[in-house]
């Protein structure tokens, strides 16, 4: 559940877009000052920070080891150092500028192609941590064997295999089966909604297909042997086309294949349909929309409630639903609308648990800045009352309140990186922590009183090794005994404590399900089962005999209400036999030449293209644009360079250049650099002729962004320009300083062609001014502001309004028309130094999905929606002179998420607002919608 | 006019070089009455009774299009011949290493040429496809004399004696083609495999994917045993003394004589190479960078060295000196006897095929697309 799930969400909602940005967008915000440092082991690059040292050293052990594994595996070894970049839990992973893009959570790591470097977040679990960068070093492995195999047969290596392979050769040799994995599958073949090998791409991207992928190369070694895992790679140059190499590889059809791995997982999982009862046999299913998880019970008033996380419309919040007089539970209500402001950022849906307090308090925990909070919500006032969060304390998971309710326990991971126990005392606001060790402590819950905390952890020694399992830990003297000594994972402690029993999930038969011992009784040893289900619950809850949790069945998690069944007879018993003393991981010997160092910048190429063009208008232009960061992404280097020499003896007056650096590595990003552009241009800005000018000065920029949602802007310019409409007759010089500064804000939640809900507004004031020569000097203002209101999952009614306004000297003209703002009317024909916009439209799904099957091709098309709009506008220089509009309609496709195209159709309102066109307008184009 | 000239001389140098004809044309009194094979002789064991200087020099550095394969290096009187992975078969004159000719085919050569008097013969791998075609040409004339069509990918060694040549392909076919371009018989057996043929007597044998050693009737093609020696792979095999030697794709070195097992040897670790072997023992090394030296009889352990990196060819075996190939941009230069390290050579990328002798010079072929030629005389 906390791997990667997220891309379950991915799929069903879109990731927030970061193209039409520049103007609005959201903020990567870099609250930490990473001081990196560096162990160099035999092969790898380890950079890292603050206090990881002991997290370093021991994942520099878990790279070298890996390297030693694979290079047998793959009869490959990589001849330049790869660079690993460890970062300490998730929220600082979300900070790197190794990516341009945001990182959701349940991103587990990344292998970055341009530079070669592997990034990873250690989120405080030892055995997720070894996954993770095994993971990634198939990744640079077999990229770099593939790409060695096609460049020794002197052929392009541009190509690498489907990503179900990629993925799932990453699985199957750096994770095991486990209950997880087991669960998505089993979920996708009884529900009869896997794809198999030939329509995998069905499920590209999402934890399905790494799990998939895993499986079938299971089933390949199984069956077939290891060796043809290895063949898929060794002989890739063989055939362009990854399924004509299975074929050849297996000597036998991808059909014949794929039958034989479906019949395979058919045998394995539809038997458990006999062993075991789905949710619907004997629960009641209290939400089914979205991804539900953490339910808790309360009663208010004699209402019985449920609260619970939940994504449900694109936004992870805090929901609440209530009994009604027939028993059905409904009404649902958000209490806290999550990932549309600082203080809820994000409520890590895949890690989330709440709890409830007798006195109808609940905590929960978000994202909040730079470090995760607690949040108390008092049932009682409908409100937050309490929040909590420390600086060292980076991530937080499962508060529990104390019998009293005066106390929390949680789980966190501080700057060492380690996962321990602390309990707050809520009145006081101290702070205590039980555990600090890298063992992986978490789920903690109170014992029978406030003196002891059950929780689980993967400490566990002897022959059980590295098992999560349950322990207790005596809050004052800091003593941890154990509670349960199996070879299942056992976690999620839920105490009842009038009856004594201890509840909790463990994976016995590759399915969590809900086990019991008898918590009153000093010599437990016996473990009884609860629930019998095929597929695995989370996050359970009792009250009285009834069961509230979150199930996982077909694609989504529902939350369920079930009754305690007492006619199970599955027990396990164990014993502490042989359990000695706790295990102890091991770190990278340094040898002395390989030693600690301290980061210095090196810069790399990150792209460099040039490019020749010609067309009618500016002639023939040829240049060259290339790129420059440092590793983490932080100092970026921008140089372009063309020229557009029409003669030969034009050649140096017309050179166009520019340098810029931009700086991303704290938190107010900033850029400078210096241009010269010089040449024929046609500006519709400024009038319709052609001119010559040379333009050259430098520039400075500078972001703050207050949070993910809202930053302050700034640039200030110096160019001198030197313009000649008419050389010698009609020209002007300005010595121009322009200076603005902005408010953005972007809390938009995006779908396939746009924004769906939330808001953006933009908020800016400028001034322009020719210090030399006084030709030029104006102020400009804009304001534009949009605003998203859902009316269903997928529809919902956009607002625009937008203020544009220049006053002043050679002031700049504003442009309007086409497809993205006053539509109807020619794009661009409408311009002016004011210019003010107006729009609103009805957002809907038309076509979820379509298939056209022709004899030799399959052609499909998915989520094609549909807009109904009204745009009014004008646009003036001095005098104001009409309005315009337009109404009408269009439809919107996504083009596999490189640009969406756009067909509308409309009357134009003329004769300021009075009449209709005469017919209609046809327009099409492409472009996000506003 | 002098851009149109500059222009026009650009355009044709670069239709020239496009145009340029692949031949390799020796004339009849450079060939030797004799055959170039890979793995030293017929047996291929990799033994050459030569013993180097204690510094080498390089006489030679010659470039191809593609990287060399695993085994990729022929020679013969005054002549070296080299396959590439890009399709290229090339001819340099030992001595000088000028370059005297090249062979330039869609698709690639997967293992080296095998010289015959004045032929060459070698399969070519096509892309995109399920087919190879075997080439003979005549490397004295320059003329390209068959080219067969076969049906599979051929990447192992092919097997020739005076008048045919043996094909294995991947999809367990066995093919016999005369030297004159007729195919005699094709037996598909459908053993999956990435071994190589190799006769003993009467059979040719091959190890194939399910861990069996597959032995057919030399003149006709027919089946006559499937030993199973292994769960593995077996992969590449080299007779000596009526003795097969070979090893599966779990890390087990294997002797076996008149079908049976005499004995075998877990390494620990996969091997993907030819055992190479003098009078007294077998050579090899391992995935994880070990290298064997074992008795011939019996299969004891002689002595067992780790020098890092991945040893994934043959190495050579010298009088006193064990040649080991590594992935890791590096030659070792070992004592026969104690696999002891005597010196290494680095070089600037993997070094991926054994390395070829003959009476003066050791080759190397390393990244990226070099052999180098080293004297020993």
């Amino acid at each position: 559940m906390k791997k990667y799930l997220t891309l379950f969400l991915l799929i069903q909602f879109s990731v927030v877009s970061y193209t039409q940005i520049f103007f609005f967008g959201r903020n990567k915000v870099q609250y930490e000052q990473f001081n990196w440092k560096l162990i160099k082991t035999e092969h790898f690059d380890i950079y890292y920070y603050g206090e990881m040292d002991d997290i370093a050293s021991i994942g520099a052990k878990y790279a070298e080891d890996a390297y030693i594994a694979y290079k047998e595996q793959f009869t490959h070894i990589f001849t330049r150092r790869v660079p690993l970049i460890f970062y300490n839990t998730q929220n600082h992973f979300q900070q790197t500028n190794t990516t341009p893009g945001f990182i959701p959570d349940g991103v587990g790591g990344f292998f970055e192609f341009v530079k070669g470097r592997v990034v990873i977040p250690y989120t405080g679990s030892l055995a997720r941590f070894r996954h993770v960068i095994e993971h990634e070093l198939v990744h640079v492995f077999m990229t770099t064997k593939i790409m060695k195999v096609l460049s020794d047969h002197r052929m392009y290596s541009d190509r690498l295999p489907p990503l179900w392979f990629v993925e799932g050769l990453a699985e199957y040799y750096s994770a095991e089966w486990d209950a997880q994995s087991d669960m998505v599958l089993r979920d996708a073949v009884l529900n009869n909604y896997f794809p198999g090998l030939e329509k995998i791409n069905s499920i590209y991207g999402t934890y399905l297909m790494y799990k998939a992928g895993q499986s079938f190369l299971y089933f390949v070694r199984d069956r077939y042997g290891p060796h043809k895992v290895r063949q898929l790679i060794e002989d890739f140059w063989m055939y362009e086309n990854f399924t004509d190499l299975t074929e050849y590889v297996f000597g036998k059809s991808i059909e014949e294949l794929d039958r034989e791995w479906m019949t395979e997982l058919k045998r394995t999982y539809f038997p458990k349909v006999g062993r075991g009862s789905s949710f619907k046999d004997n629960s009641t299913v209290l939400m089914k929309d979205g991804y539900s998880f953490t339910p808790v019970y309360y009663e208010h008033k004699d209402k019985s409630q449920i609260y619970f996380i939940a994504n449900i419309d694109g936004y992870t919040s805090l929901y609440r639903i209530e009994m009604d007089e027939d028993g059905n539970y409904g009404g649902r209500k958000i209490l806290i609308q999550g990932e549309k402001s600082t203080d809820y950022e994000s409520f890590h849906l895949f890690e989330v648990k709440l709890d409830v307090s007798e006195e109808g308090k609940i905590a929960f925990v978000s994202k909040a800045g730079s470090t995760d909070a607690i949040y108390i919500y008092s049932i009682e006032q409908g409100k937050v009352i309490y929040n909590y969060r420390r600086n060292n304390l980076i991530s937080i998971t499962s508060p529990s309140f104390s019998p009293d309710g005066n106390k929390l326990v949680f789980s966190a991971v501080d700057q060492k990186g380690f996962r321990d126990l602390f309990e707050l005392d809520l009145n006081s606001g101290e702070e205590l922590r039980m555990t600090n060790d890298y063992y992986s402590d978490s789920d903690p819950v109170y014992g029978a009183d406030n003196s002891t905390v059950i929780f689980s952890s993967d400490r566990t020694s002897g022959k059980y090794s590295r098992k999560t399992n349950l322990f207790e830990i005596v809050i004052n003297s800091g003593n941890i005994s154990y509670i349960t000594n199996l070879q299942y994972n056992c976690e999620q402690p839920f105490l009842d404590r009038k009856n004594g029993k201890l509840y909790f999930l463990t994976d016995l038969d590759s399915v969590k399900n809900l086990f019991s011992l008898d918590y009153k009784n000093i010599d437990r040893t016996t473990i009884v089962r609860e629930t019998g289900y095929i597929s695995s619950i989370y996050n359970p809850f009792i009250k009285g005999k009834t069961l509230y949790y979150s199930g996982f069945e077909n694609q989504a998690f529902n939350i369920y209400s079930a009754n305690l069944r007492s006619d199970f007879s599955d027990t396990v018993n164990y014993d502490f036999s042989n359990l000695g003393q706790h295990w102890k991981e091991q770190s990278y010997k340094l040898e002395s030449e390989r030693k600690y160092f301290s980061y210095e910048k090196e810069y790399t190429l990150d792209y460099a293209q040039s490019q020749i063009s010609t067309d009618p208008v500016f002639g023939t232009r040829g240049g060259a644009v290339f790129s420059l960061s440092d590793l983490f992404g932080d100092d970026n280097y921008y140089f372009l360079v063309y020229n557009t020499a029409q003669v030969q003896s034009d050649f140096l007056q017309s050179f166009n250049l520019a340098l810029s650096r931009f700086s991303m590595g704290s938190r107010a990003n900033y850029g400078f650099g210096i241009f010269n552009f010089s040449g024929r241009r046609y500006d519709i800005r400024d009038s319709d002729e052609f001119y010559y000018e040379r333009n050259f000065g430098s520039y400075f920029v500078m972001e703050f962004p207050f949070s993910r949602f809202d930053r302050l802007e700034i640039d200030a310019t110096v160019a001198n320009s030197d313009k000649q409409v008419i050389s010698g007759v009609i020209e002007r010089k300005a010595l121009l300083v322009s200076n603005s500064v902005s408010y953005v804000f972007d809390n938009a939640l995006w779908y396939l062609t746009g924004p769906l809900d939330g808001a953006r507004y933009r908020f800016q004031l400028g001034y322009t001014t020719d210090v030399k020569y006084s030709n030029v000097n104006y102020y400009s203002i804009i304001s534009d502001l949009r605003y998203y209101q859902r009316i269903t999952l997928r529809s919902s009614v956009a607002f625009r309004l937008s203020l544009y306004y220049n006053e002043g000297k050679e002031a700049r003209r504003y442009l309007m028309g086409g497809s993205w703002d006053l539509r109807g009317w020619p794009r661009w024909s409408i311009r002016g130094e004011k210019m003010w916009i107006s729009s609103a439209e009805v957002r809907i799904p038309v076509i979820d999905f379509v298939k056209v099957k022709f004899p030799f091709v399959d052609m499909a098309v998915y989520g094609i929606r549909a807009g109904v709009f009204c745009d009014v506008g004008g646009a003036w220089d001095k005098e104001y002179k009409e309005s315009l509009g337009s109404v009408g309609a269009g439809l919107r496709f996504n083009l596999f998420n490189v640009l969406v195209l756009r067909y509308d159709i409309g009357k134009k309102i003329q004769n300021k607002l009075t009449t209709f066109q005469d017919g209609y307008f046809y327009q099409f184009f492409f472009g996000y919608d506003f | 006019m002098k851009e149109t000239l500059l222009f026009s001389v650009l355009l044709l140098n670069l239709f020239l070089t496009g145009c340029a004809t692949s031949v390799i044309r020796v004339g009849n009194d450079v060939v030797l009455n004799g055959a170039g094979v890979f793995g030293i002789n017929a047996e291929r064991d990799f033994f050459a009774d030569i013993t180097l200087p204690d510094s080498l020099i390089r006489r030679w550095e010659g470039e191809t299009n593609g990287n060399l394969g695993f085994n990729s290096v022929v020679t013969t009187g005054k002549l070296v011949f080299l396959s590439d992975l890009s399709g290229r078969i090339y001819c340099f004159n030992k001595i000088t290493g000028k370059r005297i000719g090249y062979l330039r085919y869609k698709g690639s050569i997967e293992c080296a040429p095998v010289i015959k008097k004045n032929l060459l013969i070698f399969p070519l791998v096509k892309l995109n496809n399920g087919e190879t075609n075997l080439i003979i040409y005549d490397f004295a004339k320059g003329s390209e004399l068959y080219k067969i069509d076969v049906r599979g990918k051929v990447i192992s060694y092919p097997l020739i004696d005076e008048q045919y040549i043996y094909l294995l392909t991947t999809g367990g076919s066995v093919v016999k083609i005369s030297l004159n371009g007729e195919v005699e018989w094709r037996r598909d057996l459908k053993f999956r495999n990435t071994s190589n043929l190799f006769r003993l007597k009467n059979s040719i044998y091959f190890g194939d994917d399910t861990g069996k050693i597959i032995r057919l009737n030399y003149a006709t093609g027919e089946l006559i045993n499937e030993i199973k020696i292994s769960d593995s792979p077996v992969g590449n095999l080299s007779i000596k003394e009526n003795i097969i030697y070979t090893s599966d794709d779990a890390g087990i070195c294997y002797a076996i004589k008149d079908d049976e097992v005499l004995w075998k040897y877990n390494s620990g670790s996969r091997i993907a190479m030819y055992p190479a072997s003098d009078n007294s023992n077998i050579y090899f090394g391992t995935l994880s960078g070990d290298i064997f030296a074992l008795q011939k009889g019996n299969g004891t352990l002689l002595w067992k060295a780790n020098h890092g990196g991945v040893i994934s060819a043959a190495p050579l075996v010298l009088n006193s000196q064990l040649i080991v190939p590594n992935l890791d941009r590096k030659v070792l230069f070992l004592e026969k006897q104690s696999g002891r390290l005597i010196k290494q050579m680095n070089f600037e990328g993997r070094v991926r095929h054994t390395p070829a002798v003959d009476s003066i010079n050791i080759y190397f072929g390393y990244d990226n697309y070099l052999l180098g030629a080293y004297a020993i005389r």
